[in-house]
Formats: structure tokens, sequence, C-alpha cells
């Protein structure tokens, strides 16, 4: 049983660990969607965007 | 006029084939450009509203090639309810499974607590995209490490080769999230 515990044990810490990694990759992202938008914003209208959303 | 500017991303977009915007634009309601890379798409709304969408290789699953699909947007004032958005996303990601065979993944944001409210819309505009369900929607609700209630789906077409292996991956993935073990 131990044995067995501890296989699931170590395959969730995996998981949550990719998982974890995937969010920040997304964050990561969406930091340079936000500085693109941003830019083609100011360069099309003159003025900064007030709202810069994350769906 | 678009006039995003080139960036260099650290993210990749793996073995991914880029879209074709002539196809996605015989049925997009607004003119999709690619701009940046074959993985950045962007489009204009009526209101003015800047929406670029991204699909960045990720490793969520540990042997199935999957995307992770990204979308934000940026405007002066909160915009209307545009089904246009709607139409023009579904064009987008109907021409990406067209080319890919691989598996789409949806992490909704968290960081202002709407999450269940982004899981709940894009539900919704992926129900309506699947009128001839030639795919499957499988989401699912994870509790991580900073206590955060995340949803995650993953979008997959009914006809991919490797379908039986993308949804048992996922669905073991998930698993691992909810069995906790004896006398933690």
């Amino acid at each position: 049983m131990d044995i067995y515990n501890k296989e699931i044990k170590e395959k969730r810490e995996a998981a949550m660990k990719r998982f974890m990694a995937a969010k920040a990759r997304k964050q990561q992202r969406m930091a340079e969607l936000e500085q693109l938008l941003r830019q083609d914003f100011v360069a099309r209208t003159g003025e900064e965007p007030k709202f810069v959303n994350v769906w | 006029m678009h006039v995003l500017v080139k960036n260099q991303s650290l993210l990749t977009c793996g073995n991914m084939k880029p879209l074709s915007l002539q196809k996605i634009n015989a049925t997009s309601p607004y003119e999709v450009t690619m701009p940046v890379s074959p993985n950045v798409y962007h489009f204009l709304t009526d209101y003015g509203v800047d929406i670029a969408v991204s699909f960045d290789l990720d490793d969520l699953l540990e042997h199935g090639e999957a995307y992770m699909f990204n979308i934000n947007n940026a405007n002066r004032q909160r915009s209307p309810r545009d089904l246009k958005v709607r139409d023009t996303i579904i064009a987008i990601i109907g021409n990406f499974f067209e080319i890919n065979s691989v598996a789409l993944l949806y992490i909704c944001e968290t960081c202002d607590r709407m999450q269940a409210m982004r899981n709940r819309l894009f539900e919704s505009w992926f129900a309506y995209a699947n009128n001839n369900e030639d795919y499957v929607i499988m989401v699912a609700k994870i509790r991580d490490l900073e206590d955060v209630e995340n949803y995650a789906a993953m979008i997959l077409r009914k006809d991919n080769p490797h379908f039986v292996d993308y949804v048992s991956e996922f669905n073991q993935t998930v698993n691992m999230f909810i069995l906790k073990p004896e006398h933690e």
C-alpha cells in the first residue's frame, strides 16, 4: 500500500508541476500579447487602451 | 491598418502548421491577420477592440502534442456583446483543427476570480461551434498549489487518429488532482 501511495503522490506532484508551469507560460504569453496589443492600439488610435483583458 | 510590432517570444509554436488566413477569412466576420508569428493571430472589431489569440506548444499532457489557446483584447471602453467575436474565434479554431491533428488546451485566467464566467462563455461558444458534434470538449476543475480553483479544458476533434490516447491521458492527468494517497 505504501508503494501504491508513494506512486500516486509522485504522479500527482508531477502533474501539478506541469499544471503550474502551464499557468506560468500562459501568463508569460498574456504579457507578451498585452504589449503587442497596446502598441497596436496606440499606433492605430494615438491613445492608450483603458482596458486590456485576458480571457 | 494593423501594425502589431514583431517581438521575440520565448514561447514556441512547436510543429504547429500555420493557419490559412484565406480559409479563415472566408467564414470569419472580422478580417484575421497573422502579424507576428505563425502561432499568433489578430483582428479588430467594429467597436475598436483589438483582439489577439495565440497557440503555444504545451506539455501539460506528457505524451500527446497539445497547444495552449490564449485570447487577449485591448480597448478604451467596455465592449458590448459581439457575436462576431465568437464567430471569428470559431473560424480560427476550426482552421487550427483542419490543419493540425493535435489537441487544444485552455486554462481560464484566474487573476480577477472570473474564471467560472470565462469557462461558461467558452463552453457556450464551443457548444455553438460544435453543432455537428465533430469535437469533444473535456473540462476539469483543478485546485492548484496556491489554492486557486482553475478551469482547464481540452478540445479535440473526434476524427483525431490518437483520440483515445488523448482522452485517456487528459483523464489520467485530471484524476491525479482528485486522487489522494491514503493517510496523507
